[in-house]
């Protein structure tokens, strides 16, 4: 009774937190000068020109008015019509989204592996010459901006070494998983600057468990280094780093806008970087509350996963 | 947002005791470089629009670098465009850490619903990526500096307010605060004279991390062809890509000068915040 009262409690602060984003997300794109009426005119339009396609656009509405029809429309999944392309924003998003996420979910399933493993080898002897090596190693490549990884990966591996294509080429009408190599570098690039982010959190949230009292017990009842790392340690950590990997989905997602484009990937970044240079602020938008859902959506399946592992939670709620 | 391994106190700077060497190694170069950035377009009077020789002419004769996709000086370009990506993620993040701590700081002390309504407009901005909420506000308040400049502050704040409310929090009620409430200081004094300089060092740990991301956001900008005014470095890279394989300098040399620039950054606040706490 009392998990579900938490599950309830949980999903109904993601729907405010959700509903507060789509706020900030209307406001930053709409309360400011430039609009999509003057863009699709250019700069040689009149006062009466622009006011025209501003009344045909119903820009002309106070901001409120057109932020709750907006909301209103997204909540029944309608995300409103692109002013480029005269379609709607959910149907033009659908296919590039799609192959954003598999970018993403591939790079989130590399960088779990990877970054557990080193966590776990650095965290377990904090200030050894391993911990030294990975933690340092981390922190260049985290500063490191990923479209600079991404040129140097294809320098690398295409143009030196002629294994990989350098540009992600899906024939006419297919989707990259036809191709699984086109697929190799733009995963390696995320991978690279997600598993040193999350392993340095990783590394932390081990260091901290490594210490917690039922694991020096066990350690001083004589159980063997094993058992400890097995059946006290793992089991804390679980809950911590489910938070840290949910937070992936956001560092992946920012990651895809510059790696698509280095590789010519066919995702959501085309689409993102075209809505900005045609001021397309529907598509916009509707990319931002997709993504902001997506990313506050992993922020909740981490909490439950935290609720199903610390049986402590389910009675603090 | 419930707590989360992101809106606790994250260990700002990792216990690393890298050696002495290894630290001066990787500042040099950031310095190098960050000299040939400012003080590039100094030392060259050519025009970088200026087209020289056939597009990706390999590097050699009086191209030191080559040229690039539209047979431009990749020299000239990369003395030239380095400076905005310097200007650009300093300011901004100095802007970021002095807001960041002043909200920060101030949520910690005074607590209540500021500190709430500080700490869930963190949370809102930290489920977000900040590229995207660059993009977007690129689309609605035009390409300029100045926008720029807004998205690398408005996407850092909650980053450092977040850092700052912790620090502050630890040392609310230490004895030297509860002296000064009870010689009657003012909030603003005690903020200022008794909690600043006891957060300063998580801070500074951070706004190594902060520049090296403002250098990436700002690179990343022009790389999607969104300004600093060309040439910039960030730019430089996606132009030249897919002549990647005919010369590599007009992606490489700005690749590098970016890497070492960010790193540097980073490596060099880090231990600056180590040795100010010692």
């Amino acid at each position: 009774m009392r998990a579900l009262v938490f599950v309830l409690r949980r999903l109904l602060a993601a729907a405010g937190t959700l509903l507060a984003v789509s706020v900030v997300l209307f406001a930053g794109s709409e309360v400011l000068p430039g609009d999509a009426a003057s863009a699709s005119l250019g700069i040689n339009a009149t006062a009466e020109q622009t006011a025209l396609v501003r009344a045909e656009l119903g820009l002309d509405r106070p901001l409120a008015v057109r932020y709750l029809e907006w909301i209103g429309n997204a909540v029944q999944g309608d995300l409103g019509v692109s002013v480029l392309e005269r379609a709607p924003v959910a149907e033009i998003v659908a296919i590039p989204l799609a192959d954003t996420a598999l970018l993403t979910l591939l790079a989130a399933l590399a960088t779990i592996v990877i970054a557990t493993a080193l966590g776990l080898a650095a965290g377990l002897r904090p200030g050894s010459r391993i911990d030294r090596l990975l933690s340092g190693g981390a922190l260049v490549a985290v500063s490191i901006p990923q479209f600079v990884i991404a040129g140097l990966l294809v320098l690398l591996f295409s143009s030196v070494l002629g294994w990989l294509p350098a540009v992600s080429l899906v024939p006419a009408g297919g989707a990259p998983i036809d191709r699984p190599e086109i697929l190799i570098l733009p995963v390696a690039s995320l991978t690279i600057f997600a598993a040193a982010w999350a392993s340095r959190l990783i590394r932390a949230i081990v260091i901290d468990a490594n210490t917690a009292p039922n694991v020096e017990a066990a350690r001083l009842a004589g159980l063997p280094e094993r058992q400890v790392i097995r059946r006290h340690l793992i089991p804390a950590t679980i809950g911590p780093a489910a938070q840290a990997y949910a937070w992936l989905a956001s560092a992946l997602f920012g990651g895809t806008a510059v790696i698509e484009q280095i590789f010519n990937y066919p995702g959501l970044s085309e689409t993102l970087v075209n809505a900005v240079r045609h001021h397309d602020t529907p598509v916009l938008e509707g990319v931002g509350l997709l993504l902001a859902g997506i990313i506050i959506g992993s922020l909740v399946i981490a909490d439950l996963i935290g609720l199903l592992v610390n049986p402590k939670l389910r009675t603090a709620a | 947002m419930n707590e989360s391994i992101l809106t606790r106190a994250v260990p700002p700077a990792p216990a690393v005791r890298r050696h002495r060497l290894v630290g001066i190694l990787f500042l040099l170069p950031g310095l190098a470089v960050a000299a040939l950035a400012i003080a590039g377009p100094w030392l060259t009077s050519a025009d970088p629009s200026l087209i020289v020789a056939p597009p990706y002419t390999e590097a050699g004769g009086g191209l030191p670098l080559g040229a690039d996709a539209t047979g431009r000086d990749v020299w000239v370009r990369m003395l030239t465009g380095g400076r905005p990506l310097i200007v650009i993620p300093v300011v901004a993040t100095v802007l970021t850490a002095v807001l960041g701590t002043a909200l920060g700081a101030a949520a910690g002390y005074l607590g209540g619903w500021f500190d709430a309504v500080v700490s869930r407009f963190d949370a809102l901005f930290l489920a977000f990526p900040p590229i995207l909420a660059m993009l977007i506000l690129l689309n609605g308040w035009g390409y300029s500096t100045a926008t720029l400049i807004a998205a690398v502050v408005i996407t850092g704040v909650p980053f450092v307010s977040r850092v700052a409310r912790a620090a502050t929090v630890q040392i609310v009620h230490s004895g030297f605060v509860d002296a000064a409430v009870a010689l009657g200081d003012s909030s603003f004094s005690i903020l200022l004279r008794e909690i600043l300089p006891n957060i300063v060092r998580p801070i500074l740990a951070d706004a190594g991390t902060r520049l090296a991301i403002a250098i990436t956001l700002t690179a990343s900008a022009g790389f999607l062809g969104f300004g600093p005014d060309a040439p910039n470095w960030g730019a430089m890279i996606s132009e030249n890509m897919e002549g990647i394989t005919l010369t590599p300098w007009g992606v490489v040399a700005p690749a590098i000068g970016l890497a070492v620039l960010a790193v540097s950054t980073n490596l060099a606040l880090d231990r600056l915040a180590g040795k100010i706490g010692s």
